[in-house]
């Protein structure tokens, strides 16, 4: 029946959400089709407000929040860990569905509220480059039997910087922060130069005091100096955060008031590690050979990143149209090592059709006993529809 | 005749106390039309402004609609309900009431915190040591949301907060609130403490006008706009 249906149209995002779907099965992955309502709760304890304020939520007459789910990657999560166990099991699944996002600006044809995605997502596989290397392998394979041609890929890999800070002689409680830090680009390089302190503690003078009291003191003891502080001033302590995580972070505290700040040549080799951006297997050569970088460290990482590479390439996948950054997935907080971005860059916003990588500390976050290695991709029918009807006239 | 704006008033609390008193100040007398609980009025001395009497809230709202032309309200619920208020709604006076502050607070036990950087760190630990976000309760979103994000903020998420919003620590529903505050009062005896850069907006209340009205209506309120201001 002509007419009735957009979904049956040669070029449609139904046409070609259904083809891939079908390749990703004949690649080994099962196909599962989780619920598009979804608990709220779950969803943005783990990702937060950035993906908060672009998802529809709402409260059911019995006050359960839920969400159109933004994404299917959680969905097919929860959907393995129901399956028992404790996630650990290697898994392989493929998808096809509409996703829903509330767009700020307004919906666009490129960015509608209502899109179909289509994706994979391999857990459990020890092998991490192994893994990595198949689900880009299927997806790149997948998009270019769809007629995607001219592609550009971008890989970056959280990994390096990881390893970068493990090795850097700093005092160990700032490796965190420099982690964290490295994932909120606006304020990295405040933090850079905050680390360390100028003898001054935040605060008013009691706090002051009591900061100076707690340097080099164990944590038992310092758990109780700010139990008498606390009392001698007439503080109640309430809610969950305990006092064991105040006194931690005091503890702190305490030991930066005078300690140096963070030495010259580290911030130097920081800003020289993130500026790098090149052809994979250049961009690898300039980071071995990046100034006072701690190579015993980075040694591993760059094993894995140069050994990625091989496996890619080994599949029939050439890396002569990757662009590799070290600063590239760094504002996405989902994820934990390799990361890729297949896209048109012509298309503007519209033209990122694909994205993917490794997020090892999803899964133990929804529940699963310990960390699960998992990898993945995501597709958005809609822009590869139209990126390959742009592509054909 | 026909008025030719339509001004939106606060039809309640210390807002429409004070809006009533500086209108008064100006010589002009809001009145309702109708019975007493009506919600549409007029301003004796202005043939051309239609009255209508809305939460401050909803005055915002329908600003951001162009559903009023003009409203008094407060800049806090400017800037939350009407994102974009640059663009929607522009500020013709300040009125030098309603002033209050939209903070960040966080319990006074909480010796560890005084920035916003701490309160960033402090909730990455509280996510690894939970399994959850820190929870902010708020009725200010959108101010929040862009506050937080601007200061490299993410380990938190909001609970929307419709009332009593500085009781939420103490009832166990969130750790952190945004509230809006005039003396700090409510917040210290709720043993909540400011942040020392968490002030987000210096608010008071304002008179505002939709964008999209026309140069008839423009002339009224900046009328309205210059008696107002003779007077602050």
């Amino acid at each position: 029946m002509p007419g009735l249906s957009k979904k049956a149209t040669d070029n449609g995002p139904g046409a070609a959400g259904a083809s891939l779907l079908e390749r990703f099965k004949q690649a080994g992955y099962a196909d599962v089709a989780p619920p598009i309502l979804q608990p709220a709760d779950v969803f943005f304890n783990w990702s937060g407000e950035e993906i908060r304020r672009r998802s529809f939520v709402f409260t059911a007459l019995n006050g359960e929040e839920l969400c159109l789910r933004p994404d299917l990657t959680i969905p097919v999560c929860r959907l393995h860990l129901e399956e028992g166990g404790n996630g650990r099991k290697p898994a392989r699944y493929c998808y096809l569905g509409p996703a829903f996002r509330y767009r700020p600006d307004g919906e666009s044809d490129s960015s509608p509220r209502e899109f179909e995605q289509a994706g994979i997502e391999h857990f459990g596989e020890e092998d991490r480059e192994a893994a990595e290397a198949e689900v880009f392998g299927v997806a790149l394979y997948a998009l270019r039997a769809e007629g995607l041609g001219g592609a550009t890929v971008r890989f970056g890999d959280l990994g390096l910087f990881s390893a970068l800070v493990e090795g850097l002689d700093v005092p160990a409680r700032w490796r965190a922060h420099l982690r964290r830090g490295f994932q909120r680009p606006r304020v990295f390089h405040d933090l850079l130069h905050g680390l360390g302190g100028d003898g001054r503690a935040p605060g008013d003078d009691a706090a002051a005091a009591l900061l100076r009291s707690l340097a080099g003191v164990d944590m038992p003891a310092a758990t109780r100096l700010v139990e008498e502080a606390l009392r001698a001033r007439d503080i109640p302590v309430s809610g969950l955060r305990g006092i064991g995580e105040i006194a931690e972070r005091l503890v702190e505290q305490a030991a930066d008031l005078d300690a140096a700040p963070l030495d010259r040549g580290v911030v130097r080799l920081i800003d020289a590690f993130i500026s790098i951006k090149a052809a994979p297997r250049a961009a690898l050569d300039r980071i071995a050979a990046l100034q006072d970088a701690p190579a015993r460290a980075m040694a591993p990482a760059l094993e894995a990143f140069c050994r990625r590479l091989d496996l890619i390439e080994q599949r029939g996948c050439t890396l002569d149209d990757v662009q590799f950054a070290t600063e590239f997935g760094r504002n996405m907080d989902y994820y934990t090592g390799f990361v890729f971005q297949i896209e048109k860059p012509a298309l503007g916003p519209a033209g990122r059709i694909a994205g993917g990588g490794r997020y090892d500390t999803l899964l133990a976050a929804l529940g699963a006993g310990g960390t699960v290695p998992a990898v993945g991709c995501a597709i958005d029918v809609n822009r590869l529809a139209r990126a390959r009807r742009e592509g054909a006239s | 005749m026909s008025a030719a704006i339509t001004l939106g008033v606060p039809s309640k609390g210390r807002l429409r106390e004070a809006a009533q008193a500086l209108f008064a100040r100006a010589g002009l007398t809001l009145e309702k039309s109708g019975h007493e609980r009506g919600y549409r009025g007029r301003i004796r001395e202005l043939d051309d402004v239609d009255v209508a009497f809305l939460s401050a809230a909803e005055i915002a709202h329908r600003l951001h609609d162009g559903e009023l032309d003009a409203g008094v309200t407060g800049e806090d619920l400017l800037r939350e309900h009407a994102p974009a208020h640059g663009a929607s709604i522009a500020i013709a006076a300040r009125l030098g009431f309603g002033r209050a502050d939209v903070v960040v607070a966080v319990p006074e036990c909480w010796l560890d915190v005084w920035r916003m950087i701490d309160l960033e760190a402090a909730g990455a630990l509280f996510h690894k040591t939970h399994g959850r976000r820190l929870r902010v309760a708020t009725k200010y979103v959108t101010l929040t949301r862009g506050f937080f994000a601007g200061r490299g903020v993410s380990a938190y998420r909001i609970v929307e907060s419709l009332g009593a919003t500085e009781g939420a620590p103490a009832a166990g529903a969130a750790e952190v609130i945004v509230d809006i505050t005039s003396t700090g009062s409510t917040l210290r005896a709720n043993h909540l403490k400011v942040l020392d850069d968490g002030i987000i907006l210096k608010s008071e209340a304002c008179l505002a006008c939709s964008r999209s009205i026309g140069k008839g209506s423009a002339g009224v309120i900046d009328h309205l706009a210059g008696r107002l201001r003779d007077v602050l």
